[in-house]
């Protein structure tokens, strides 16, 4: 089995990483540790605000997302909800472009997936079903109801929200794919936009966004639309653990 | 004109028995209307959000949205023609967009940034309001109190 040196527990937690020793061993246990420390201060850095770099060096995302003209900091800024050490893989730099710093989904292999399963067919029927179009800024509301209907109930009062929860249903798997392959989703994967808390007080991005794939490059939220690609800087999928293909990792 | 005169005694009773606090114009322009106020309910799913509509000259449509969740950020899209900052005193900087020209405008708000205990928000929407119509509405925008 490979040794992941990204699993093993946090330092500050109590875990054996302050061994010494002069082995092989113990030379691998130091490295990790000292990933372990970058990965802390990357993180500091980035609940800092605005350091842009979390996670493996992103270059500054500013102005981006639909308010071109606004001159918004989308700073990489800490999740409130997120725990403060989690274990995460490395991101690629270059693949991603804006998935979370704390996401912990594999990078998977999208081409493997094939189609929907039948949560995300039963997804797709409830859509179908009822085809709301809500007001301007319901999309989590729109979102909630669908995945009432697969016995997923997501609670609190914005979008972003949902992502943890997601993060820890048995029946979602979280996956990380690049902003180009957004539109190759099958139906039932559902996206989830970062709020951008260092906006407060400057209009817009307080909520973040969250859609369910229709599997056809769509997204449905409030309404239907083109699948956004680049919406901000931070994003989360999750598709359905019966998708087939979902557990192909890259 | 006394702050929210143009609210009946059922509206009154309604709002009283709101879950959560809600947004509205303390006074109308001249011309301007009440209509009904809208609530969805959806005990199943713990949603509700009351909107409060407004009809004006020349077809003037607007409508305040209050609720407690259920949302995501207000994305206009690729109509959106301009949109601009509007400071108000209670609610913060509001980012309002435009649809079409701003003197008769298609506009719709983010949800309001200030918001006391994060326990409910608000945002507004309307069509075919005059320019001067639409500083008014946003000016006389204010938490809702019976007294």
């Amino acid at each position: 089995m490979a040794f992941n040196p990204m699993m093993m527990s946090n330092p500050m937690m109590g875990s054996p990483m302050m061994m010494g020793g002069g082995n092989a061993m113990s030379t691998m246990f130091m490295m990790m540790q000292m990933m372990q420390m970058m990965q802390m201060m990357q993180m500091m850095m980035g609940q800092m605000g605005g350091m842009g770099a979390m996670g493996g060096g992103y270059p500054q995302m500013g102005n981006m997302g639909c308010f071109p003209n606004m001159g918004m900091n989308m700073g990489m800024q800490g999740f409130p909800s997120m725990p403060s050490m989690m274990p995460m893989p490395m991101p690629m730099p270059g693949q991603m472009g804006g998935s979370w710093p704390m996401s912990s989904g594999p990078m998977t292999d999208i081409g493997s997936i094939q189609g929907s399963g039948p949560t995300g067919q039963r997804l797709l029927q409830s859509i179908r079903n009822n085809p709301v179009t809500a007001a301007p800024g319901y999309c989590y509301r729109g979102v909630k109801n669908h995945m009432r209907s697969i016995g997923v109930n997501l609670t609190g009062g914005s979008a972003y929200q949902a992502a943890d929860q997601l993060a820890n249903n048995p029946r979602f798997r979280e996956i990380r794919v690049s902003r180009e392959q957004l539109r190759q989703l099958p139906a039932g994967a559902v996206v989830v936009w970062d709020r951008d808390p260092s906006n407060r007080g400057r209009g817009g991005k307080q909520h973040g966004h969250i859609s369910i794939a229709d599997g056809r490059g769509n997204e449905i939220a409030d309404r239907p639309r083109r699948q956004f690609t680049n919406y901000g800087p931070r994003y989360r999928v999750f598709i359905p653990r019966d998708t087939p293909g979902a557990g192909q990792q890259r | 004109m006394a702050n929210f005169a143009y609210l009946s005694e059922a509206d009154r009773e309604r709002l009283r028995l709101l879950p959560f606090p809600v947004a509205l114009p303390r006074e109308l322009p001249h011309g301007w209307k009440a209509g009904p106020l809208e609530l969805f309910e959806d005990q199943e799913n713990d949603e509700i959000s009351l909107d409060a509509n407004f009809t004006g000259p020349d077809s003037a449509q607007w409508s305040v949205a209050n609720t407690p969740g259920g949302i995501g950020d207000t994305i206009p899209g690729e109509d959106e023609a301009s949109h601009k900052l509007i400071q108000h005193p209670d609610f913060g900087q509001i980012l309002v967009h435009f649809f079409r020209e701003e003197k008769k405008a298609e506009v719709l708000s983010d949800w309001f940034p200030e918001v006391e205990d994060a326990s409910a928000y608000h945002s507004f929407r309307g069509s075919d309001v005059s320019e001067s119509d639409l500083k008014s509405l946003i000016a006389s925008l204010a938490p809702y109190s019976a007294n």
